[in-house]
């Protein structure tokens, strides 16, 4: 850290700084963090997997399982970076004054949504990284490419993460955020290509789903734990990084407008 | 002495609410400021300007030499903040509350471990290193909120009622930890509704009222100006009431009504008048104090003209 203050001077580095806050809190309380984290998504692999599976014939040379797997590593980096960018954001900000805590030493609010999307998007990642053992596990991995998927799980976690915090920056109540799971989060949990090839769907919503960030996620990952690999990957990972961008920086504007009056 | 906070023509407004309506003052290096005012006066809003988390609306401000809407992260590193929530992190333990403050300011984390340590000793605060924020005291809390912002060493702290809610003793503790801070050169400001505090620790005050400045100056030369060495109460009402404040008015004696009291300020060395009617009335002469120059300005009755 010595001779680099321009380092120390950019959102990254405010960011991490924010990002250890959040670690730090994870690590005193991580007993009670681990079923939602490993065991939710582990049950989830395991009954629509085997369960529901076992009445699935193969297709694309894939057991159901094999591909559902994909579809719950992209979700669940999904639903860990939401609720913690919608719910544990907004007690953070609201509740325990944590931000007006941290815009009281050189940190300003850009640091602070960087910090909480680094962060949401590393409790996405850890679920990820524990389904993705699993499946390895339950012999459902077929490509070294699979590797790629943490990544490409903390790219999608970041993209969420930014995406809920458009919201949290904006809301006036907890309550509001329940739209955001009701009315977007869920419905692209149905309709996203986790658990059917989204091309079965009418034309109409096969299209509308292209255009929701989770259908090119899970493609991505997919592609990546089957060895399936294509040249749209690249395509889906601009989509994931363009959405990122945009959504992160709608955020710093919020939120700079929330906390600065 | 040099100014290490100025401000000019000072104005802040939200939308067609003025909570700071162009007010001047200079705060010297080393020495702890008041600001004084009922609720709604702009105080708050003032020190949210002044640690760069309010955007000025119009007219100058300068911290430590420099203007708070080009250098805000500059001056954020030189000050240290204790707002009126409590913004104590409830899922660290204290020690590590301190850490992650330290880790904001970019202390190395072994000097941020030796003045942590150094801080709990100085705030009575070293036995509670691993217990979490709800399990402290009030006082203590408070303490640790003014304990976190030490960490880096400010040159300036601004405080925003550091003892409301505190009982006498914790209240006593906060003082004396402050005065000590003042001691070692640190400039203090402070928004407080204690005047018994304003008078203790603050070598300079101001009071504010509707985002305007009233009055600014020492506590004791306030004092001798607004109110003199000596106030009497009066207790009396109705009728007796209005004509007593007729006749000590005729006398030419400042007065305030509140209730069922009269106040009288013996300003420039003024003895309390005889005026009749005023014998089997129970009158207290006390000395003047902070209280009555504040209400005096701030308003609970008559405002002379």
């Amino acid at each position: 850290m010595l001779g680099v203050p321009a380092l120390q001077n950019t959102v990254l580095w405010g960011g991490f700084r924010v990002w250890q806050r959040n670690c730090d809190a994870f690590l005193r309380a991580w007993a009670v963090e681990v079923g939602g984290i490993a065991i939710e998504p582990f049950i989830m692999l395991v009954a629509l997997g085997y369960g529901l599976g076992s009445y699935i014939q193969d297709f694309d040379g894939l057991t159901y399982a094999a591909f559902l797997a994909p579809g719950v590593v992209a979700s669940y980096a999904m639903w860990h970076s939401t609720f913690d960018s919608t719910y544990g954001a907004y007690l953070r900000m609201e509740s325990h004054h944590i931000y007006e805590a941290v815009l009281y030493t050189p940190l300003g609010p850009e640091d602070i949504v960087m910090g909480e999307v680094l962060w949401s998007a590393t409790r996405g990642l850890l679920s990820a990284a524990c389904v993705l053992a699993v499946a390895v596990g339950f012999g459902l991995v077929s490509s070294p490419a699979a590797v790629l998927a943490l990544p490409a799980a903390y790219l999608i976690g970041v993209m969420f993460a930014a995406i809920a915090m458009m919201l949290t920056a904006t809301v006036k109540t907890i309550g509001a955020l329940n739209n955001f799971f009701t009315l977007f989060v869920l419905p692209m949990f149905w309709v996203g290509g986790v658990f059917f090839p989204v091309d079965r769907l009418p034309e109409v919503v096969q299209k509308a789903s292209w255009v929701l960030p989770l259908t090119p996620a899970v493609a991505l990952v997919r592609g990546l734990m089957t060895g399936n690999l294509s040249w749209w990957m690249l395509a889906w990972t601009a989509e994931l990084l363009a959405f990122a961008l945009v959504a992160l920086l709608l955020s710093f504007h919020f939120m700079r407008r929330r906390l600065i009056t | 002495m040099t100014s290490v906070i100025q401000a000019r023509s000072l104005t802040k407004r939200y939308h067609d609410l003025t909570a700071v309506d162009g007010i001047d003052f200079d705060i010297n290096g080393g020495e702890c400021f008041g600001f004084l005012g009922p609720n709604g006066a702009g105080k708050t809003t003032t020190i949210k300007m002044i640690n760069c988390t309010s955007p000025v609306t119009e007219g100058q401000l300068w911290v430590d030499g420099k203007d708070v809407r080009r250098h805000a992260r500059a001056i954020k590193s030189v000050i240290g903040v204790v707002s009126q929530a409590d913004s104590l992190d409830p899922d660290l333990d204290v020690l590590q509350n301190l850490l992650c403050y330290g880790r904001y300011f970019n202390l190395p984390g072994r000097v941020a471990r030796q003045r942590a340590h150094e801080a709990l000793e100085f705030f009575n605060l070293a036995d509670r290193l691993r217990q979490t924020p709800d399990q402290l005291s009030g006082g203590m809390r408070r303490r640790l909120l003014i304990a976190r912002v030490m960490l880096h060493r400010p040159s300036i702290m601004l405080l925003d009622e550091p003892t409301t809610g505190l009982d006498p003793q914790s209240r006593l503790l906060v003082w004396e930890k402050l005065s000590q801070l003042k001691g070692q050169g640190i400039t203090i400001l402070l928004t407080t509704h204690y005047m018994a505090e304003a008078s203790y620790l603050c070598d300079r005050l101001l009071v504010m009222d509707n985002g305007k400045i009233l009055v600014q100056g020492a506590p004791d030369e306030l004092v001798q100006r607004h109110v003199g060495p000596q106030v009497t109460e009066i207790r009396a009402d109705g009728e007796d009431k209005t004509r007593l404040i007729g006749a000590l008015q005729d006398a030419r004696v400042d007065v305030d009504e509140w209730a069922d009291s009269i106040v009288v300020y013996h300003r420039n060395g003024l003895a309390l008048p005889e005026v009749p009617g005023m014998e089997g009335h129970r009158l207290t002469t006390r000395p003047g104090n902070l209280e009555d120059v504040f209400l005096r300005l701030t308003g609970r009755g008559l405002r002379e003209e």
